[in-house]
């Protein structure tokens, strides 16, 4: 029932990381192994804790769950277990779970004879999540930087991070992010489009295929990357949308304090702008 | 180790060039190419070209020219023609659209150039959807692409056109220019009470994360099976070869479910449109249907609450009466 | 490297070397921060609302002056109006104090020029009371009613630091950080492009660069910044989207601006008054609001009723294209501080400073008057061919 009519074949043992190959089985569709089982206890005791959290707290509205980090003063230690300690706690087992997921993947890439693209993709992501909550956070001092778990109450530590240097589109490393989200967006629309495109086309069309990716992006827009080019360029810039995010937020406050517009300054004391006096802007005409 | 992960073409054939595929009409039209360029090949398909002109690529180019080069004149006549000032200020140059109330043409010193601009870059950008449109009809394959071309025309349009058009004033369109453009985006973010409350801007964003990550699963997926041939798509949709049944069964190993070779496609797609249509929407109602969306978010309890200590527990009396004098918000 | 036939060795050495160049670029031609970072926190816990400082960046040289105080001295009975005749603002200020301010002036204004910077010198070199004072001397005394006002001012900006001259002047004759209004130099019928730019293309920093329409806005005119709607749903709009009838848009762009060229100067950002997620929400906003709100009022007041109007009497290097005076905004006097000069006591040594009741708020016929006189002069006082903003 859960397994597909050809899978079979590929459930082979062994190939794990550890040696042994520990909890090397199934579960319904789920592959286990022992990353799995890490995932599984992380997972349980991060979620447990939120849920107490959100029980101990004000409210059961889910857009208003708020789990705060520990306030400034303590620093870099542990917090009490109701003033941010709960944080802490999710924050371990959040990395936790990650870390053994990309793990578990690449078990799972060895048993399939994959390369590790797909983990090391995810990797980008934990770098981002861990740059966030204990990257930043140890470079400024405090765990109380950290971002509280709580969905419109990290928008509203968005919000404020972003105000804490006064325009933050003005950060170029957040210009190179933001860049390439909508470049990888722009992309992926255009390799899901172009793939429906060829095996779907309209009544009395035969199935097209490559040839005729090509030559339609070489007709409107004169290059066609080709389909495993296409791959390596959707995959270099949804890791790098990720790795600049991490680079834009990681800059902000432990190497820049004040406001990102502030930062040009260096722009305009290049030593070719040479004197331009214009009409209207100083005394001399 | 590269090699074996499949990250760059480490060797490139050179063969024949690819001929285009017989169209009617594009002998006439044909442009560019092809050429060879084994610096790209090393990434992807060596072959530049050869392309296709048309008549609405030369509409497309041509307005698109025009409104690129009525942005530039301006920035450089409102530099002085000081091509040192004009380079200085590249990324601050604006050219913003008309001020006050109305939608009427205005004089060119007055936001006419930026309506002459803005024209001509719609049409460019039309004139580009129907080139998109046309060449995947003369091709034989769905129009899927220019579909998805038209969400993000949708979001342009939006921003620059329907939203202005509802409240009747140019002034709430953005500007043409690098740093202005962003501080259009701060601006009506503040003006409209807080755009992280707007649940369209909220979807959009979420579409937009959504499609990175779809992305890298898949790119991740389709390079780590390419030793088994995984990038031909199109093929192994009609006719599932391993490559397909070993991505399948990674996620569905992984995660317990998985999507096939077409149905991710469709996946991506999807993300990737809602990204333009949600944005689009979220961008209509500002200031339009909502005015204040923090407000908005209040009253429908997405707002959590805060600690009051810190905060102020009154707003001093005098203070009060000078912002009750002064109040342009109405009652 | 013998058998390279696709140059490998040549494309991964140049991108190697544009690689290193772009980073080694961005990293020594900037400024940088690095930790330890302090921080300090205005809001709640967990809410991101704090200013980070950085012990390690070099400190503005302004900012570690020393405040010169002169030697207290025992009052002489007499005041100065009785003892000097032409003493306007500090008539009633014991003779002796009075010396000893004057003093204390000169440290913190001409401390190089000394008494002759303000008054004429005579044959001799020495100060000559009686003969006609130079343009300073009428600066220093509407200087000088600026600062009493000011102290004076019951409402919580000053105090109990209180203002001096060297608040502001530092040692210099001219304030290190004030603000010219930018003048169009094409009249909108002489051109068939738009507003040139209002950023002045000779600045060294961000901070001058900025137009200056938004300290105009704000600490000059007295316009409302309350751009930002506050109710859900767009009723009566027309009056907020076009506030005295300029478009909500442009005023809300240089509320942002002013609010951040404050932030800047005062050494904060955004989070130490607001919450951001409701900006305009008192409620949600940190104490420190409502000093900032005094300030600006302080401010705007300085700028029309003090400074603007000496465009009549300062010589031309002291004025800007459009014929202004230089003015101050925040940065000004904070230079970058939240209490400038660390905190430096300074009214409580100098009770002459202070006016002996506050002055009442400008009537509008006041403000009417005033810019009809600033207007006049510096249309005057403009360079050729400038034109001189509202």
């Amino acid at each position: 029932m859960s397994t597909l009519s050809y899978e079979r074949k590929y459930r082979v043992a062994g190939g794990g990381l550890l040696p042994g190959t520990p909890f090397d089985f199934w579960i319904g569709p789920f592959y286990v192994g022992f990353f799995g089982v890490t995932t599984l206890i992380f997972s349980i005791v991060g979620i447990g804790f939120i849920l107490y959290a959100a029980a101990i707290g004000p409210t059961w509205n889910p857009w208003q769950i708020t789990i705060s980090p520990p306030p400034l003063s303590v620093g870099l230690g542990i917090a009490p277990l109701h003033e941010g300690g709960i944080w802490q706690i999710v924050t371990v087992c959040a990395l936790g779970a990650f870390t053994s997921w990309a793990l578990r993947q690449v078990e799972i890439a060895r048993k399939l004879g994959m390369g590790y693209h797909i983990p090391f993709a995810f990797a980008a992501a934990i770098l981002a999540y861990a740059t966030l909550t204990v990257i930043r956070p140890m470079l400024l001092g405090g765990w109380g930087h950290g971002f509280p778990y709580g969905i419109f109450a990290h928008l509203d530590w968005v919000s404020n991070v972003g105000y804490q240097y006064l325009h933050f589109h003005y950060n170029p490393a957040h210009m190179i992010a933001v860049t390439l989200f909508f470049t990888t967006t722009l992309v992926l629309a255009m390799h899901g489009g172009v793939i429906q495109a060829v095996v779907n086309p309209p009544l009395g069309e035969h199935v097209k295929y490559g040839e005729h990716e090509n030559q339609y992006f070489r007709d409107t827009i004169f290059y066609s990357i080709g389909p495993i080019g296409l791959h390596r360029l959707g995959w270099f810039l949804a890791i790098n949308a990720g790795v600049w995010s991490a680079i834009c937020i990681l800059i902000s406050g432990p190497f820049w304090v004040e406001g990102w517009p502030y930062w040009y300054d260096w722009y305009l004391q290049l030593p070719f702008w040479d004197e331009l006096d214009l009409p209207g802007l100083s005394r001399v005409m | 180790m590269a090699r074996f992960h499949s990250l760059y073409s480490s060797i490139q054939i050179h063969g024949p060039k690819d001929e285009a595929i017989p169209v009617p009409g594009r002998d006439r039209f044909g442009i560019l190419g092809p050429y060879i360029s084994t610096w790209l090949g090393k990434i992807g398909d060596p072959q530049i070209g050869r392309s296709y002109l048309g008549w609405w690529g030369i509409a497309s180019l041509a307005t698109g020219t025009a409104s690129f080069m009525i942005m530039g004149f301006n920035f450089w006549a409102m530099a002085d023609w000081n091509t040192v000032a004009f380079i200085r200020g590249m990324a601050w140059h604006k050219l913003a659209p008309p001020t006050g109330p109305g939608l009427h043409l205005r004089a060119l010193p007055d936001g006419g150039w930026w309506q002459i601009a803005g024209l001509l870059l719609t049409i460019s950008i039309l004139c580009w959807w129907a080139r998109l449109y046309t060449r995947a009809r003369a091709l034989g394959i769905g129009t899927h692409i220019p579909w998805a071309f038209a969400s993000a025309i949708w979001l342009f349009l939006c921003i620059g056109l329907f939203r202005p058009l509802i409240m009747g004033t140019w002034e709430e369109a953005p500007p043409f220019g690098i740093i202005p453009h962003l501080n259009w985006t701060a601006t009506i973010s503040v003006l409209y009470g807080n755009f992280y409350y707007n649940p369209f801007h909220c979807l959009s964003i979420v579409f937009l994360y959504g499609s990175v990550l779809l992305w890298a699963m898949h790119g991740g997926t389709i390079l780590a099976t390419s030793r088994f041939g995984g990038e031909r798509e199109a093929e192994d949709i009609v006719d599932r070869g391993t490559a397909v049944e070993r991505g399948s069964l990674f996620w569905r190993w992984t995660m317990g479910f998985n999507a096939n070779f077409e149905s991710i496609h469709r996946w991506i797609y999807w993300f990737a449109l809602l990204v333009g249509v949600t944005g689009g929407l979220g961008v209509l109602l500002t200031g339009t249907v909502v005015d204040n969306w923090y407000l908005w978010g209040v009253k429908w309890g997405l707002a959590p609450p805060y600690p009051a200590g810190p905060f102020l527990d009154a707003i001093p009396e005098d203070i009060a009466r000078a912002i009750a004098e002064r109040q342009i918000d109405g009652p | 490297m013998a058998r390279d036939p696709q140059h490998r060795g040549l494309v991964y050495g140049l991108s190697g070397v544009a690689a290193v160049a772009a980073a080694v670029f961005l990293l020594v031609v900037p400024e940088w921060d690095a930790p330890p970072i302090v921080s300090v926190e205005h809001g709640p816990d967990a809410l991101a609302m704090n200013t980070f400082l950085t012990p390690g960046r070099g400190v503005d040289p302004l900012n570690v002056l020393e405040f010169p105080v002169p030697d207290p001295v025992a009052d002489r009975g007499v005041t100065a109006g009785e003892a000097y005749g032409d003493v306007e603002v500090l008539a009633d200020l014991d003779a002796a104090q009075f010396d000893r301010l004057m003093v204390a002036v000169t440290e913190w204004v001409a401390p190089n020029e000394g008494c002759t910077f303000c008054h004429a010198a005579g044959a001799d070199g020495a100060p000559d009371y009686e003969a006609e004072p130079p343009y300073t001397f009428a600066v220093a005394r509407e200087m000088l009613t600026m600062v009493r006002e000011m102290n004076a001012d019951p409402r919580p900006h000053v105090q109990p630091q209180g203002v001096t001259c060297f608040s502001c002047h530092r040692g210099q004759n001219v304030p290190v950080y004030t603000w010219n209004r930018a003048g169009e130099w094409a009249p909108a019928s002489e051109r068939w492009y738009g507003k040139p730019p209002e950023w002045i293309r000779t600045a060294r920093t961000i901070r001058d660069f900025m137009p200056r329409e938004a300290f105009s806005d704000f600490i000059l005119h007295d316009r409302s910044a309350m751009v930002q709607a506050q109710h859900i749903y767009p009723e009566q709009q027309s009056a907020r989207r076009f506030p005295e009838g300029t478009p909500a848009f442009e005023r809300a762009e240089h509320v942002y601006l002013f609010m951040m060229q404050m932030s800047d100067g005062l050494g904060v950002n955004c989070t130490a008054c607001h919450n951001s997620r409701a900006f305009y929400d008192w409620g949600q906003s940190t104490p420190l609001r409502v000093p900032a709100w005094y300030a600006i009022d302080q401010t705007r007041r300085a700028n029309l009723a003090h400074i603007s109007p000496l465009a009549a009497v300062l010589p031309a290097e002291r004025l800007g294209p459009a014929g202004d005076a230089m003015k101050a905004n925040c940065m000004t006097c904070h230079v970058g501080q939240l209490r400038p000069l660390n905190g430096t006591e300074m009214i409580s040594h100098f009770p002459g400073l202070v006016a002996p009741s506050p002055s009442p708020p400008l009537t509008d016929e006041e403000s009417d008057e005033l810019w009809e006189f600033i207007h006049a002069a510096e249309r005057e006082r403009a360079a050729p061919g400038v034109r001189v903003p509202d």
